[in-house]
């Protein structure tokens, strides 16, 4: 999880989607680690989801203390680095 | 199944789920669930409804959490905690005391009232035990110390106020035990109330007067880091002592592990003002 907002996708539905785990692990597994300091979340712009016509959603991005355990763990398990690819970006 | 009756489920999902998120984090808790919800709905109703099926357990996490934090928060050291502690000991008691008709009609019966006076008489023959639980002396420990008239006063008061909630709730748990073997006892349960008594009230008053001696006498916090002093091997030719200090630097209370003639009782060894920025938090 930590990879994948790392690369990018940094609301809980998107994880959802890249990772494949129900809303069930997400949800709570991002309040954990907002918890434990290694993401930090705050609100999207108003004007942006007021384009799009919905609520302004909550995004999650990595902290300092989150890309030293990510970097760990990649270390650990050589396979993490592999998980998520960049998301790419809309022009 | 239909756009509507789909909105339908998720709603009730959010509604329930959101009772058990602590009230303080309920509204933004609420709200962002409700962002994600319609994005999913956005794209597809079945979607929204997939993505409910987390909110019980996100909801409980949120909760686990809170409760974690506050736990963390608890200042154990701190006087108040001790009689918060005890109060609740003494609640979950008198509920369960209230919760079993026999036992409450017990309490309230004469029989109850007579126990009750035969307990407070046997919590008052449980005291001179302390002096043989108590290693020497509570009280002289403390004879020299720097706290004011007002602290010495809240000494005693909470020593008090442990001692009376510390007796009623052993007096409830040595009802409950009686009632238990009751029926197998008979009349002859009456005999178990005293034993019980007797034993709960020697552990519960000899714990509260452990317990006093074990705080510092300016600020009733649990004295802690408890140091050795002196190879045990060395008993009869040097000072073999345990040293605690209170953590907010009021000063060190040293306790011989032996009672020897030329180092009888514990010490308080009050420390001046001048410490107070080594133990600057
Ligand atoms: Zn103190």
């Amino acid at each position: 999880m930590l990879k994948t907002l790392k690369e990018g996708y940094s609301y809980g539905f998107d994880i959802m989607d890249v990772t494949g785990l129900p809303s069930g692990t997400i949800y709570p597994a991002l309040r954990r680690m907002e918890n434990d300091g290694l993401i930090e979340g705050a609100w999207e712009d108003e004007s942006k989801a007021f384009k799009e016509e919905r609520p302004p959603r909550r995004y999650y991005k990595v902290t300092h203390a989150g890309r030293v355990a990510l970097k760990d763990a990649e270390k650990r398990y050589p396979l993490v680095a592999q998980f998520a690819r960049p998301r790419a970006v809309k022009a | 199944m239909t756009p509507h009756e789909c909105f339908r489920r998720v709603h009730r999902r959010l509604h329930m789920a959101a009772y058990l998120v602590p009230r303080v984090n309920r509204a933004a808790w609420r709200e962002e669930w409700i962002a994600e919800l319609s994005y999913a709905a956005r794209q597809s109703p079945m979607l929204a409804v997939a993505l409910a099926d987390g909110l019980v357990r996100d909801a409980i996490m949120v909760r686990r959490l809170h409760v974690a934090r506050r736990i963390a928060a608890i200042d154990w050291e701190a006087p108040e905690a001790c009689l918060r502690v005890l109060t609740f000991c003494f609640a979950v008691l008198s509920l369960a005391s209230a919760a079993y008709p026999q036992v409450r009609n017990l309490v309230l019966s004469r029989w109850g009232v007579g126990a009750f006076f035969c307990f407070t008489v046997l919590a008052v023959l449980a005291l001179p035990s302390t002096v043989v639980t108590s290693r020497f002396s509570a009280c002289k420990a403390y004879s020299g110390d720097a706290a004011t008239m007002a602290q010495r006063w809240s000494r005693w008061r909470f020593l008090a106020a442990k001692l009376v909630l510390s007796v009623l709730s052993c007096y409830l748990l040595a009802v409950h035990v009686t009632w238990l073997f009751q029926r197998l006892l008979g009349a002859q349960a009456d005999w178990l109330l005293i034993a019980c008594g007797l034993l709960f009230n020697v552990i519960a008053v000899s714990w509260a007067f452990t317990d006093q001696r074990q705080r510092c006498p300016t600020c009733m916090r649990s004295l802690s880091g408890a140091a050795r002093l002196g190879p045990p091997s060395w008993s009869l030719l040097d000072s073999n002592a345990t040293e605690e200090m209170c953590d907010r630097g009021h000063g060190l209370l040293h306790q011989p592990q032996w009672q020897t003639s030329w180092f009888e009782y514990a010490r308080w060894l009050q420390l001046d003002s001048t410490w107070s920025e080594l133990f600057k938090r």
